[in-house]
């Protein structure tokens, strides 16, 4: 059904294929980059990819960009500071951002300082404060999960007060994104697991939150296909190109969805988890995806039931009466979820995950307070929130 | 061909009812902010002198609300720079939500407002507002604008009458 009003921009050039990264030095060339910042980070720097792009600049005889490869697993306002004063000693101009989520949303920030010329990050914080084009900002994602490359918000933590923040505009969005399947065949079986359902939660929220639309629901469709048919090859052989190939564009599809549609609560309560307990991000939506379309089922049971199509194929699609569906659909996250745990042993629960039962109340107090919840199609009090992270925590639906 | 100046319109009355409505939901905040014990839990982890201000862009109308004694004071027009600004992009915008034919939730959706400051804390106010909006409308009504409406008291009904007949016109 179309909704009667809605909004959708996803300007960001994707660029995704075999040595697809050869473009790089061009591309920067075409946005008027004379002198790139490359923020990645230790771990990228040991996969030699960093050592391929330097490869790449030389062939094209430019000068090898400025490279900041220390940025931590979580970003924090201290790290944008940091890098935002190499930046400018630098002299540099625009910025190449190799790396996960982390490095991808540290460059966004970096990127609202320089380009602002501001000190005071949090001044930034919200939605659409930001009112001038950003400097330009090239992304390579690592791990083919957050969707960070095509969204418009940037989560970064501010020390002073102990909470991750939000940044949301369209300013925030790169110019280009580069998919290229040798930025993801080191990326070992968990990892690749867990980003992957963290790619499957954006395309299923999006899907089912308030702000859908037909353009967001045409990328989360295609991008649970693609996860669907991918996943388990990828796991199976790291090195299959073409399924990273296709893991990378199914996060990137989710993350167009999610960027024009939102998350809800399934964000909202991993986002509190990940504050309070570090549970890393795919996890914890690992865990949640199944409760959160429990909850909304209610609201949600159309939505849902067509989600089994692309979920489960179209003869499990056929197969199924149609009254059951939705829950199948359910079922069918909840078997992945299984076999992703025999395969790589992904946590299924809050307790496998290592989370204390005692820090529940406190992770159901953040979770109501996460922007996400506004745009979730059903309301989650405390005391619900609580009592899904307790069946969470036994993991029991 | 000669080039037609345009000037601006000046919508009188959509910024007429914008205005009314944001002087009855300001003064509705005020008065629900001083009786209900949800409200109050809401507000009480922010320190007093805390402000909120919902703006039209590009030129009005504003209003806002300073907290004072663990409830919220409605200041009016008389605001500047605040803790928590929401700002509609448009007087259609504002029309919309006030009159009211989009919900809150739906109107961030819509991208019909932006938000400065911190997030959560714009969380805490929709859950505010959701309260307030049930006072204000009857249930047919809220039903359309809420995903679902918060549960109040069985005294709802003796609340909205106080709201309407002291609450708004006397700030009390």
């Amino acid at each position: 059904m179309l909704p009667s009003y809605y909004e959708f921009f996803s300007p960001v050039k994707i660029i995704s294929g075999k040595r697809a990264i050869d473009n790089l030095p061009h591309e920067l060339e075409e946005l008027q980059a004379k002198k790139p910042l490359i923020i990645t980070d230790k771990g990228i720097v040991l996969t030699g990819a960093i050592d391929l792009v330097k490869s790449l600049f030389k062939e094209y005889h430019r000068e090898i960009p400025v490279i900041y490869d220390d940025t931590p697993p979580d970003s924090s306002t201290s790290v944008v500071m940091e890098i935002t004063d190499i930046y400018k000693n630098a002299g540099c101009d625009s910025i190449v951002a190799i790396g996960g989520g982390s490095v991808i949303d540290t460059a966004k920030g970096v990127n609202i300082l320089v380009s602002e010329g501001e000190k005071d990050l949090m001044k930034f914080a919200g939605a659409n404060i930001l009112k001038n084009p950003l400097n330009p900002l090239v992304v390579i994602p690592t791990t083919s999960g957050t969707g960070s490359e095509v969204t418009l918000v940037a989560m970064i933590y501010n020390e002073e007060k102990g909470v991750k923040m939000a940044f949301s505009s369209p300013y925030l969005l790169p110019r280009v994104a580069i998919l290229d399947p040798r930025m993801t065949i080191s990326l070992p079986p968990p990892l690749t697991a867990s980003t992957a359902m963290d790619a499957l939660t954006h395309a299923i929220e999006a899907y089912i939150c308030i702000q859908k639309n037909p353009l967001s629901d045409a990328y989360a469709t295609a991008a649970i296909e693609l996860i669907r048919k991918n996943l388990f090859s990828a796991l199976q052989d790291g090195k299959d190109q073409k399924a990273r190939l296709a893991l990378a564009n199914a996060a990137t599809m989710a993350g167009v969805a999610f960027s024009n549609s939102m998350v809800g609560m399934v964000h909202s309560l991993g986002h509190a988890v990940g504050g309070v307990c570090r549970l890393p991000h795919g996890i914890a939506m690992s865990i949640f995806l199944p409760y959160g379309m429990h909850y909304n089922l209610e609201a949600r049971e159309e939505e849902l039931a067509r989600l089994l199509l692309y979920l489960g194929g179209d003869e499990e699609y056929v197969r199924t009466p149609k009254e059951q569906r939705a829950e199948r659909s359910i079922e069918m996250v909840l078997e992945m979820r299984d076999k992703l745990h025999t395969i790589c042993g992904i946590p299924r629960s809050l307790k496998e995950a290592g989370v204390k039962e005692e820090l529940l109340p406190t992770i159901a107090r953040y979770a109501i307070d996460d922007p996400s919840i506004l745009f979730n199609p059903r309301e989650m009090d405390f005391d619900t929130a609580l009592s899904i992270l307790k069946n969470a925590h036994r993991g029991e639906l | 061909m000669k080039a037609i100046v345009v000037f601006p319109g000046n919508h009188l009355i959509k910024r007429v009812v914008v205005k009314v409505s944001f002087f009855i939901l300001g003064r509705a905040l005020q008065s629900a902010s001083m009786f209900d014990p949800t409200i109050r839990k809401e507000l009480s982890p922010w320190e007093d002198g805390y402000t909120i201000k919902m703006e039209v862009l590009p030129k009005g109308p504003v209003m806002g609300w300073r907290k004072h004694k663990g409830t919220l004071k409605y200041v009016g027009g008389s605001i500047s720079n605040a803790n928590l600004e929401i700002r509609f992009k448009n007087l259609t915008s504002a029309f919309l939500l006030m009159t009211p034919q989009v919900g809150v939730a739906q109107g961030f959706a819509e991208n019909r407002m932006s938000v400065k400051g911190d997030l959560s804390h714009s969380i805490v106010f929709v859950r505010i507002l959701n309260v307030v909006i049930s006072y204000l409308y009857p249930d047919f009504i809220a039903n359309r604008l809420l995903k679902e409406i918060p549960p109040l008291p069985y005294r709802k009904y003796y609340r909205r009458a106080y709201l309407y007949l002291i609450g708004i016109p006397f700030g009390k």
